[in-house]
């Protein structure tokens, strides 16, 4: 070896030992404050760093329904009325509301003084030119309201007027997805069609920058105004405690794992389920096991096989609704066999009529459907996407069921973004499966809408909705849901909710406290501790 | 030389063409629309349709063609769909991650392939010689991505030295910039490396055979002046054009590794794009990435004539 | 008459003999470089592995067991169970007909089509000029980069991965060809055929193609070593061998969601895209050795 050589690998050696001894002193100092941050004391202020797991494709909460836009845009913007951990309304921005006796007059007094990020105050014009876009924006709200308009009354008074009386108004405009987020007049006046440019709200966080496939970053509001009343999910008091909230952008589960592991976020969305017990275990890190909504089976009632009805009820008959389950989550704290089509947790509406139609597995009752129907050997397409792990492992185990009770399947797996307009094809599929978040009335069921994808246009179907929507009281709607929920599963089974699942998020207790979970992440009121 | 250059650059125009009518049909030919995604999973056909309209996304294709190319010519690559900022921007607060990361790997590779190679080369034949030529084919046919996963299981999951994947920028501190780059820069370092190390080696082969260095060695020069001063001097220029071919392809070839490193640079943008359905920046990324592939091959080709005359002789006749 | 016939005869001995002796010499080359041996070896094995995939494990690929998920490697499950339960050996071994189906098919197919496409553009100055510019287009993208978008415009098939990867490599071989061929088509005695009005179907295919043969196989290896790569990380993003089927990539892709509970989801088909892909490199190198004197005299 000539002697240049050898300085060249000494040079590489020093290196080397060098970055070695870098990398040995950063886990040393991660350990320090580890064992420093075991008494937790709540400081002021500080970086709270959240990894969540999409990017939303806008933060206009108004026209997307995509989650992460929710789960950031709830930050910054508020809406009249909002919905505590029970699901009941109660007010925010509105101070006040009152339903007039024929029921066809709703109005809201607003609060006083509540200021946008941008300073000016919120008024009533405001109000009306939000309200009046997000009926035109959210199929939901046109659903629930109909050709109902908001108007002005004065400087802190709306009325929203409809046409017939409807059970369910105030739960929609409270609802939390795709939410009636209030924003200025001005901003709505110049908003380009795919969403608001200017963020602006009047919550605890105010919109600072956008690094896109990055970060997102809100900072404190300092000219907040909290609602005077206790806490309570997303209704209450809310105190912004941190100065800086960065939303990161972390598309991938096990990047997430690592980050929260060592300590890079304090909160990481959606941690892939396998690594449950690894977090639960932990001492500086607990999960929030959420509910996130129900697995489903869509049949595609318009076009192919499965438009026989006895063809639909022979695939309910003979799946092993635990072991799709099991397939798609892995750790059983991550699902539960329920046949509510409205949560359990939904406690005003939750039923369970129609449970003997679930779950049967029930192989040889299904070949004799399966017989009796008109069903000819043919290829049924499962539409999925791997863009969601959960829908992927379903559709090949649903794959496996169905053709144990002899039904040819052919899985069709495409990205996210084509399985949304190939789903509107009604030649292009036979079933798809996907996740269904919980609304807040059984008349916005999407599955069971005659315009969604799958298309239930059966009539009695209908009659259903129509008699919950216009029902004389909310115990008389419940009564006709509970029938159309028994005839869902026993007769016409628009769809097969194959059972509830959850997600977990997971955040590091020795580092932030009083973060709570609501149909999302709650991170106003919480803190740094050190 | 002038007018070698220009006549290069001229050649550009119709691969750049050809490229931007080949991405344009692809994306139309593709299913899904962004639209759909911006709206989320949950919104109603008609919503989509009627975004799609305001969109301008039922247009007949070749007027979205010709109106696109038309706004490059002015410098504009159009608005992204899906992030509220024209697409230069995007590519922009794309890049530095990208730039970082091919700088590093290609330090990475130099470091490990000269060495390497000039080694082999002086060893030629024996052992040696072998052993790290079978090495250096072992580091090209491993996947880039793969070694990374590799690298990640090792490091930083069992023996927890370096975080699994993410990306801070430089402006976090030096240290906590680099840490998120070493694993992405030594699984695609080492893929160059190979490259470069068997360039290096066959080239220094060819030039220690030549006359002058034997002459050189015969008059008794120090073994490492005749192999550091004249043969790898003149050994050089292969290497370099490797290097920089190599180079050409980590800004934007890497993109399947910045996605397991979770890396927010011009490869993710691009792949993300893909998936939302972001037309505006596929289009505009696709063209800047491959204008700056064919601006460095032409720029090793310059230099390549600017280091040994022969070459520029030679293309010019 | 007798003698013209003998005369022949011993001229097609001596021809046979000339061969026969190339031959040998070829054999005994081959199997002097120990990394060529190596290479060949491990295709060898790899395309028993291939074929034989059916014998080799007692589970299939498709068969779950939901409850034994994510079980790590041991004498009933030689490389454990993926994420919903299925043997990961009987995986890996029926990924390999996918992994290396779409490697051969895309070698074949960018032989045939590089090999017309660069034959007559060596051959045809217009055409040359159109298909060239095409080519470099083409090649002007990023390979992972062109397959990505052609597979999101495709749809997620088998075929499509074929076709797609088809259309990334096709223009690197008709490159090579059309460059093995323009120093054939300078040769007098193309010339002289021309003159003597030989018809061009005979001068490109008679020729000129044969002269272009051993660079195209050398290449092709090449080719075929890169497919298996490209498709890997295709399969790893998810857009490239439809599920359930496995493919290295594809297994690949289970294992990144629980790359932090179960390490060999992504080591043995990790190992397994290595080892063909250094099979087939190290095969190239050494047929390129063989058949190109120039790096011979380099080796040296």
């Amino acid at each position: 070896m000539t002697k240049r050589f050898k300085k060249l690998s000494w040079l590489i050696t020093c290196l080397l030992l060098l970055s070695m001894a870098l990398i040995g002193c950063s886990s040393d100092s991660d350990k320090q404050t580890k064992s420093a941050s075991g008494e937790a004391v709540t400081k002021k202020g500080g970086d709270l760093h959240v990894a969540i797991d999409a990017q939303p494709p806008t933060l206009d909460p108004q026209i997307s329904t995509t989650t992460a836009t929710k789960e950031i845009a709830r930050h910054i913007f508020e809406t009249l009325l909002v919905l505590n951990p029970d699901y009941e309304v109660q007010p925010m921005l509105a101070e006040s509301y009152d339903v007039s006796e024929d029921g066809l007059t709703y109005t809201f007094k607003l609060r006083q003084g509540v200021k946008f990020h941008n300073g000016k105050e919120m008024t009533a014009e405001d109000v009306v030119a939000s309200m009046n876009r997000w009926l035109t924006k959210s199929t939901r709200a046109a659903n629930a309201i109909g050709k109902g308009q908001f108007e002005e009354v004065d400087k802190y008074t709306v009325q929203l007027k409809i046409e017939k009386p409807t059970i369910g108004v105030l739960d929609v405009i409270a609802s939390t997805n795709q939410f009636a987020g209030i924003m200025p007049k001005e901003i709505i006046d110049n908003a380009p069609k795919d969403g608001i440019t200017e963020i602006v709200g009047t919550g605890p966080f105010k919109f600072v920058e956008w690094k896109p496939d990055q970060y997102i970053k809100v900072a404190k509001y300092d000219d907040y105004k909290p609602v005077d009343a206790p806490s309570d999910g997303l209704a209450g008091k809310k105190e912004a405690l941190v100065d800086n909230i960065i939303f990161e952008v972390v598309t991938d589960g096990s990047t997430r794992l690592g980050g929260i592991t060592t300590g890079q976020y304090q909160i990481a969305y959606q941690i892939p389920s396998d690594n449950y017990e690894q977090i639960s275990s932990s001492s500086d890190m607990k999960p929030i096991l959420n509910l996130y909504g129900g697995l489903s089976f869509v049949f595609n009632k318009k076009q192919g096989p499965f438009t026989d009805e006895k063809l639909r009820q022979a695939v309910n008959t003979g799946i092993n609704n635990k072991d799709v389950l099991i397939g798609a989550f892995g750790n059983k704290k991550f699902y539960r066999l329920d046949n509510g089509l409205m949560y359990k947790d939904q406690k005003k509406w939750y039923t369970d009529a129609g449970k003997e139609y679930y779950n049967q597995n029930d192989k040889e009752k299904a070949k004799q459907l399966l017989s009796e129907s008109g069903y000819k050997g043919e290829e049924i397409r499962i539409l999925t996407t791997r863009d969601y792990e959960y829908s992927y492992n379903s559709a090949v185990v649903m794959k496996e069921e169905l053709e144990k009770i002899g039904i040819k399947v052919k899985l069709d797996v495409v990205d996210w973004a084509t399985l949304t307009s190939k789903r509107n094809d009604p030649a292009a599929w036979d079933a798809f499966i996907t996740g269904f978040s919980p609304v807040s009335l059984p008349t916005q069921t999407l599955p069971l809408d005659p315009n969604y994808a799958g298309w239930p246009a059966d009539e009695k179907l209908q009659q259903f909705t129509e008699q919950i929507r216009t029902a004389a009281s909310d115990k008389d709607a419940y009564a006709k849901w509970e029938e159309m929920q028994e005839y869902a599963w026993k007769e016409y089974v628009p769809y097969i909710k194959i059972g509830d699942y959850y997600t977990f998020h997971v955040y590091r207790n020795n580092e932030i406290k009083g973060n709570t979970y609501f149909e999302g992440m709650i991170l106003w009121n919480t803190s740094l501790t050190k | 030389m002038k007018s070698y250059i220009l006549k290069r650059i001229l050649s550009l125009i119709p691969v750049l063409l050809i490229v931007s009518i080949v991405v344009f049909m692809i994306i139309h030919l593709t299913p899904g629309d962004p639209a759909a995604v911006i709206l989320g999973p949950e919104a109603s056909h008609e919503d989509v349709k009627q975004l799609q309209e305001e969109l301008g996304l039922n247009d007949p294709v070749y007027q979205q063609y010709f109106h696109w190319v038309e706004g490059v010519f002015q410098g504009n690559l159009g608005d992204s769909f899906f992030m509220d900022k024209p697409v230069t921007e995007a590519i922009l607060e794309h890049l530095g991650p990208t730039i970082s990361l091919a700088i590093l790997s290609q330090i990475t590779a130099i470091l490990i392939a000269l060495p390497l190679g000039i080694m082999a080369a002086r060893k030629r034949g024996t052992a040696t010689d072998q052993t790290f030529m079978g090495l250096s084919l072992l580091g090209i046919s491993i996947p880039h991505f793969l070694f990374g996963l590799f690298l990640i299981i090792i490091l930083a999951i069992n023996l927890r030295w370096l975080p699994v994947a993410g990306y801070k920028p430089l402006s976090a501190g030096f240290w906590e910039h680099i840490k998120y780059l070493i694993m992405p820069a030594i699984a695609l370092g080492t893929g160059q490396a190979a490259l470069i190390a068997r360039m290096t080696r066959s080239s220094m082969v060819e030039t220690l055979n030549l006359n002058f260095i034997k002459t050189a060695r015969s008059k008794g020069l120090h073994e490492r002046k005749v192999i550091y001063k004249h043969t790898l001097r003149n050994a050089f220029i292969p290497i370099l054009t490797v290097i920089g071919q190599t180079f050409g392809t980590l800004v934007a070839g890497a993109a399947v590794t910045e996605t397991v490193f979770n890396i927010p640079g011009i490869g993710q943008l691009i792949i993300n794009s893909v998936e939302r359905r972001d037309y505006m920046v596929i289009q505009g990324t696709v063209l800047m990435v491959t204008l700056t592939y064919v601006l460095i091959n032409l720029l090793v080709d310059l230099l390549y004539g600017v280091i040994d005359p022969r070459v520029r002789l030679k293309k010019e006749s | 008459m007798e003698v013209a016939v003998e005369k022949r005869r011993e001229l097609s001995d001596f021809r046979r003999d000339i061969n026969r002796e190339r031959r040998r010499l070829f054999v005994r080359r081959f199997f002097s470089n120990k990394l060529t041996v190596t290479g060949s070896v491990i295709i060898l094995l790899t395309l028993l592995v291939t074929l034989l995939g059916p014998l080799l494990s007692s589970y299939t690929p498709y068969e779950m067991v939901v409850t034994s998920r994510l079980k790590a490697p041991s004498a009933d499950h030689l490389f454990g169970t993926d994420n919903l339960g299925r043997d990961l050996f009987a995986r890996v071994v029926y990924g390999a007909r996918a992994s290396m189906g779409v490697g051969l098919s895309v070698a074949i197919i960018t032989s045939v089509l590089g090999m017309i496409i660069g034959l007559y553009s060596a051959y045809y100055k217009v055409l040359d000029h159109v298909l060239m510019r095409i080519c470099d287009g083409l090649m002007a993208f990023p390979a992972i980069l062109l397959a990505i978008a052609l597979m999101a415009a495709l749809g997620t098939k088998i075929d499509n991965v074929i076709i797609a990867l088809a259309a990334v490599f096709t223009p690197y071989v008709a490159r090579v060809v059309r460059s093995a061929a323009l120093v054939v088509r300078e040769q007098t005695y193309i010339e002289a055929m021309k003159a003597q009005g030989a018809s061009s179907m005979r001068i490109i295919w008679g020729h000129i193609a044969p002269n272009t043969l051993s660079p195209l196989i050398v290449y092709s290896t090449f080719i075929f070593a890169d497919a298996i790569i490209i498709e890997a990380g295709l399969s790893f993003l998810g857009v490239g061998v439809p599920a359930p089927d496995p493919s290295w990539g594809n297994i690949l892709f289970d294992g990144k969601l629980v790359i932090f509970n179960a390490w060999w989801m992504t080591f043995f088909p990790g190992v397994a895209i290595i080892l063909s892909v250094l099979g087939l490199n190290l095969f190239g190198d050494g047929l390129r050795d063989l058949l190109d004197p120039h790096t011979n005299h380099a080796k040296k």
